[in-house]
């Protein structure tokens, strides 16, 4: 179930005043970024995929049913656009560079084609994870991340080794990944 | 374990090589449990990414709104054409397409809403946006402020939303693509474009701006260079007024002619040149001085293979390594320096080494060793039309100082 103020905007959207769409836009888009990313493979863009799944439910509004979930509706329009981007990349296989590519790709096609809507939980449970994290920390990932900063101008900004910020950077992102597989093995039981 | 964690690193940071890439899939085929890691930390890698590297939530929201808007907006213009009668609909056409006008040129001022789109792209292509390097493909929207760079080897062709204007990069040219209110604005930084111009909407011309001076385009097709110390303009058809940016000296470029910016080399329009009724020639090199008036070092005017340059005895010269071809004057001379098949294409004469017409630019510093050099002459600009017949030049660089 919506929130009411997201319900009420879907009714004006339905009635055909579009520009009510930017609140449901707003709403979601931040889940739906985060949800689209985690199944998203390098060389597609989460976020160009996000914006076609946003249009697209626009678009079909009117087979939206009141009441029910918007998000997880526009959550399967988004899947089913992952997986045709992934389908059209397998059959170009021009350019491939080797395993290393085809091992992400395939594992997330398997996973989106065995369920019928996203992965949501380890988003979430990622965003978390990066909030509990030292300031000193955030702050790198920021840095990689946010500012798209090269390990050594990482290791100027923080006054460390190049190659003191690459194991930084490594343990970090394997903790992190311990840290979400906690957190869903914890949901579970 | 170490070295896994090196390869996965610089494959998660974007400096992995093809030797490691090849080293890390025989790693990944080896051992499930590595590959299961190494999928998770790139997934994990594509999150983090997202979250606090992509668009504002505010930006975000605009595009997807823009593109709302305009699919509105094409509904409207739809249904209007299916109307008989246009003469008595006429104002309310004009009204409704002012408003299309103006929600696109809001929209382009924000910049968020897709500009053009990728027709074709090939391999090595790469696209910038918000920092971030995008592998591109075709049929992908691009937005005002995306960086476009074609591969090493096959062009890259866009086509702007909602008039036919095209654009082909040529392969190695890097541009970056702007919109607003004013018109459409390109930054080209290097190589060479192709453009197909439709009127543009407004009187607002399509800006194509290069370090050396920027081409106003209303609507007509025509080919800019760019290279590092000199811009050249071609028109195919209409007028192009091209200004140079140093002192504001501008010429208009009609049909069949071409202008190159160039220093402080008179700004004129030239008729293009017929094509060479043979492939042209690399008859030789000379090693000059790299100021002008750029005269043969006497005594090395013709390099034979295998010549000897002495840095002791040519000690405080400024020095420069020049092709000579036949014809005289080629449409473009690509260089190839010891490993880099691609150091230098010079598109105006004389065709050097190193790039930099006049006093003050940069000159040639060998270091000690054999060096080899290959100049490849071509009819069409920044290596386009008909190869000529390439020269390689080997030389020993010895420095007894």
């Amino acid at each position: 179930m919506n929130d009411p103020g997201i319900e009420e905007a879907l009714r004006q959207v339905k009635d055909g005043r579009a520009e009510a769409y930017a609140t449901v836009v707003s709403a979601f888009q931040a889940r739906l970024r985060a949800t689209v990313a985690y199944s998203c493979p390098p060389g597609i863009d989460p976020t160009e995929i996000a914006h076609r799944a946003f249009v697209e439910a626009f678009r079909q509004i009117d087979r939206y049913t009141p009441g029910t979930r918007f998000f997880a509706w526009v959550a399967t329009i988004a899947r089913t656009l992952l997986l045709l981007e992934l389908r059209k990349r397998k059959r170009d296989e021009r350019g491939r560079d080797g395993y290393v590519r085809h091992v992400v790709e395939r594992t997330l096609e398997a996973e989106l084609e065995g369920r019928s809507d996203l992965e949501e939980a380890r988003g979430e449970a990622l965003q978390d994870c990066v909030r509990h994290l030292p300031p000193e920390l955030q702050s790198i990932l920021r840095l990689r991340y946010s500012k798209d900063a090269s390990i050594s101008s990482i290791a100027g900004e923080v006054g460390k080794s190049p190659g003191a910020v690459k194991f930084l950077l490594f343990d970090l992102r394997r903790r992190l990944r311990d840290c979400v597989n906690g957190k869903l093995a914890l949901r579970e039981t | 374990v170490d070295r896994f964690q090196d390869l996965v690193s610089e494959h998660l940071d974007g400096t992995l090589d093809a030797d490691g890439a090849a080293e890390l899939s025989r790693s990944l085929e080896a051992d499930p449990a590595r590959s299961a890691l190494f999928v998770d930390l790139v997934r994990q890698a594509g999150v983090l990414s997202t979250e606090l590297g992509g668009p504002s939530p505010e930006a975000f929201t605009r595009g997807v709104l823009a593109e709302v808007e305009r699919g509105k907006s094409g509904f409207v213009r739809s249904v209007m054409s299916d109307v008989r009668g246009p003469r008595r609909l006429l104002p309310l056409s004009i009204a409704a397409g002012l408003l299309v006008a103006l929600g696109l040129a809001f929209l382009l001022a924000l910049g968020e809403a897709p500009m053009a789109e990728l027709v074709q792209a090939g391999p090595g292509a790469r696209l910038r946006r918000e920092g971030v390097d995008r592998e591109v493909r075709a049929g992908m929207p691009l937005r005002s402020g995306d960086e476009l760079v074609s591969g090493d080897e096959a062009p890259l062709l866009l086509r702007y939303r909602g008039e036919p204007t095209e654009l082909s990069l040529e392969p190695r040219t890097r541009l970056v693509l702007r919109g607003g209110p004013s018109g459409k604005r390109i930054e080209l930084f290097q190589g060479e474009i192709s453009a197909r111009v439709a009127p543009q909407p407004g009187g607002h011309p399509l800006v194509i701006e290069a370090p050396q001076a920027r081409a106003e385009v209303l609507g007509t097709r025509l080919k800019l260079s760019a290279v590092e110390d000199s811009t050249r303009l071609e028109v195919e058809e209409g007028r192009v007024r091209l200004t140079r940016s140093t002192d504001g000296a501008s010429v208009d470029v009609p049909a069949r002619h071409y202008s190159m910016a160039e220093g402080e080399a008179p700004l004129v329009a030239e008729p293009v040149a017929p094509a060479p009724p043979r492939p042209p020639v690399v008859t030789g090199f000379s090693l000059i001085h790299a100021d002008a008036p750029r005269q043969p070092v006497p005594g090395y005017e013709t390099l034979r293979d295998g010549a000897e340059i002495p840095l002791g005895r040519l000690a405080g010269l400024r020095l420069n390594l020049q092709a000579h071809t036949d014809p005289p004057r080629v449409g473009s001379l690509l260089f190839a320096y010891d490993g880099d098949p691609h150091f230098n294409t010079e598109i105006q004469w004389p065709y050097t080494l190193i790039a930099g017409q006049g006093r003050g630019k940069r000159s040639w510093v060998p270091t000690p060793g054999r060096h080899t050099v290959t100049a490849t002459p071509y009819t069409g600009t920044y290596g386009n039309g008909v190869q000529g017949v390439p020269a390689t030049l080997t030389i020993v660089v010895t420095d007894d100082r």
